[in-house]
């Protein structure tokens, strides 16, 4: 009975801004106009700035900020770029020749032929990254709903649970894990009871402590932005769902779930990108088999010695994760970083 | 707590409700309703805030559940299922569009959730977004139409699955005055076309005037009086149906004999009151009132009084008329060019009160004012 032809159509023109062409439409128009033709430049903060004002102010507030940046972490950066040049000497200074063997040996060739360690390593340090975001996912979700549903009081004293880990150091809590997963802890018992490992023996070094460790470390990073969103739902959308016969897996999947993508976005790169360059964690709850390339850097500005070749890791690191960030920004479809972090 | 007895019923009922009741903690939001609504008919829920007219609304919906009483839609027991189960769609008052899906998925979101697909689901959006003459937004996302469009949206994703009965819940309320009324208009032809029930929430009196063909007028949880609109408007059954919709002047009186009710403004004639002592409640609709500087000969009911305000709204003039006795009269008067317009304030005048248009009101129970609506 829908396809009827209407009779409203015929007879009346649509009068808002950006109906069909018709009689309404001029009108509408003029009357918008004027919002369009104002000087931008003219009006910014609610005060009327000229360009060189604005330049002023700009100066003043923003200079100690990119000062800091520039001395601290911009300047550092290159250096580290120009070090990757360099060669080591052969008691660990930095000295000339330019030169790409650092590069070079990344790719896997050394003196001893070519070897895909790095290239393993590399790829197993994006599966760790991987694999604790996805979990991190999968338990903050059910966690920013809970923390939501909870009345704005009792909110907070969650919130804050949620953050006290950050109060202690992450190598200490850490250290606290080595405790609980040890031989004297109950999960080291019950998995010797079970006969899963032999008596008296710590749940570490193994993957399972690395990716405990892990998950544990970057968990609140994703509930915190994932909680914002979903504290922002809209539930009368959940209502007009369940309306036009949505069920409960289809009211979350298509209206609530869209709904979190803006936390969820900013979730994953916090936690995704921290994760690709983790080191402490593996290196006190893994052995040698869980080296990842945050541990095989931290070693070449520490035992090794090997600044220039450590300059280069860090560099293409950094490369790797911004050429990922962009990707990832690019499909996401946000413009600007801003959005997402 | 639903009851089960769905005994014999009038085959045009597509709605029935009886015994509703619903709480939110202490507050009794409705108590005890009895309603029923024919098929294809456009009633109105009338109501000031907090009477219950949403809750009653959201219970048809499925979105809330009645704690007792009986839901039936079509001769149907609903009152258990949850919304999604029934063959009934709302148009929200914030519409509630999915801001991240364009007009289009909008509208196809619940023939999707039915099963319907390709071919079939773009031919029936489509239709619909013509019905409501958006059929050029359908790409687009909600934040890119006007309030007006939207509105249409919200109305064209509710048809589009050819429900049993159609909700609307103050739908038109954030819109500006003059849209208002064109949707209206618009929103009765097409209810007539249709053939479809409609259950339309309002505050507005005005608009449930223009649209509904039924009214029920809501106050605190009850019903105070259900009948054919212009039923409701002429013969008010309360003082607070006389001043919800449409304006009113009360007048108590004592009756003194057939025909004869003694008010502050003296003896009046008014028609049905028999030969007693009891008190008498009275309205009178302000357009009914006539004016006139010389009087009338022979015509009972005239009341002298002097102009004390006047607001002129360019189709009618609206007096504030102060009678001799200390009270107020409410008079409007067509802007015509007769000589009974354009008194001056200050003016000394006759007011005819004609007996028929004196309408005796049932003594109602004193309650809290009616609270409108920002």
């Amino acid at each position: 009975m829908l396809e009827a032809e209407s009779p409203v159509t015929e007879k009346t023109a649509p009068t808002e801004p950006s109906g069909n062409p018709g009689p309404g439409l001029q009108r509408s128009q003029r009357a918008i106009s004027p919002r369009g033709g104002w000087d931008r430049r003219q009006i910014r903060f609610g005060e009327m700035l000229t360009p060189l004002g604005e330049l002023g102010r700009s100066l003043i507030f923003a200079g100690p900020g990119v000062l800091w940046v520039m001395f601290f972490l911009v300047l550092p950066g290159l250096l580290l770029v120009v070090y990757s040049f360099l060669s080591r000497g052969d008691f660990g200074q930095i000295q000339l020749p330019l030169t790409l063997e650092n590069y070079v040996r990344i790719l896997g060739y050394g003196p001893l032929g070519w070897t895909p360690i790095y290239w393993q390593i590399l790829g197993r340090s994006l599966l760790v990254a991987a694999v604790t975001t996805l979990f991190c996912v999968l338990l903050a979700y059910p966690l920013a709903f809970f923390i939501a549903a909870h009345p704005p009081r009792q909110r907070d004293l969650l919130l804050t649970l949620v953050v006290v880990p950050f109060w202690t150091n992450l190598v200490i809590r850490t250290y606290a894990w080595m405790l609980v997963l040890g031989p004297e802890g109950w999960p080291a018992r019950l998995a010797a009871w079970i006969g899963w490992i032999p008596p008296q023996t710590a749940l570490y070094p193994s993957w399972l402590a690395v990716y405990l460790g892990m998950v544990y470390t970057f968990l609140p990073y994703m509930v915190l932005p994932l909680y914002t969103a979903v504290e922002r739902i809209d539930w009368r959308l959940a209502e007009a769902a369940r309306d036009l016969y949505a069920n409960g897996w289809q009211v979350f999947l298509r209206v609530l779930f869209p709904q979190t993508l803006p936390g969820l976005a900013s979730g994953l790169i916090l936690v995704g990108i921290p994760a690709f360059g983790m080191f402490v964690v593996p290196d006190l709850l893994g052995g040698s088999k869980t080296l990842l390339i945050g541990n095989v850097i931290q070693l070449q500005f520490g035992s090794s010695l090997d600044y220039p070749f450590g300059a280069a890791l860090s560099f293409l690191v950094t490369g790797l994760t911004l050429g990922l960030i962009y990707a990832y920004s690019r499909y996401v479809g946000t413009g600007s970083l801003e959005d997402l972090v | 707590m639903i009851s089960s007895a769905s005994t014999l019923r009038d085959p045009d009922w597509d709605v029935e409700l009886r015994g509703l009741y619903k709480r939110f903690g202490d507050f009794v939001a409705l108590d005890g309703i009895d309603l029923q609504i024919r098929r294809g008919e456009f009633f109105g829920l009338l109501g000031p805030s907090g009477c219950g007219k949403t809750t009653l609304l959201r219970i048809l919906a499925g979105l809330e559940m009645a704690d007792a009483g009986t839901v039936l839609i079509r001769g149907r027991q609903v009152g258990h299922l949850p919304a999604h189960k029934r063959n009934v769609n709302t148009v929200f008052q914030s519409y509630a569009l999915f801001p991240f899906m364009t007009v289009a998925e909008n509208v196809g979101f619940g023939l999707r959730m039915r099963g319907v697909q390709g071919e079939t689901l773009r031919k029936k959006v489509m239709a619909a977004l013509e019905l409501v003459e958006i059929g050029a937004f359908a790409g687009r996302k909600p934040h890119e139409l006007s309030g007006g469009q939207q509105q249409r949206v919200a109305l064209a994703r509710a048809l589009v699955n050819e429900p049993e009965v159609l909700l609307l819940d103050e739908p038109l309320s954030a819109l500006d005055a003059k849209l208002r009324k064109q949707l209206q208009v618009q929103l009765c032809e097409l209810q007539r076309r249709l053939g479809m029930t409609f259950i339309f929430v309002t505050h507005d009196q005005e608009e449930a005037l223009v649209t509904s063909d039924r009214v029920a007028v809501m106050r605190a949880g009850r019903i105070e009086q259900m009948g054919l609109i212009d039923e409701v408007y002429e013969r008010p059954a309360t003082a607070f149906v006389a001043e919800f919709l449409g304006a009113s002047n009360l007048l108590q009186g004592i009756a003194c004999g057939t025909d004869c009710v003694d008010t502050p403004l003296g003896l009046l004639k008014v028609l049905g009151i028999p030969a007693s002592h009891e008190l008498v409640h009275l309205a009178i609709r302000p357009e009914k009132i006539q004016l006139s500087r010389t009087g009338w000969d022979l015509l009972p009911n005239q009341v002298p009084v002097r102009v004390e305000n006047l607001i002129y709204t360019g189709a009618e003039n609206q007096y504030l008329l102060r009678v001799a006795q200390g009270q107020h009269l409410k008079v409007t008067a067509l802007n015509t060019d007769n000589e009974d317009f354009g008194f001056e304030i200050g003016e000394s005048l006759m007011a005819h009160l004609p007996p028929k248009s004196l309408i005796r009101l049932q003594p109602a129970p004193p309650s809290p004012s009616p609270m409108e609506d920002p």
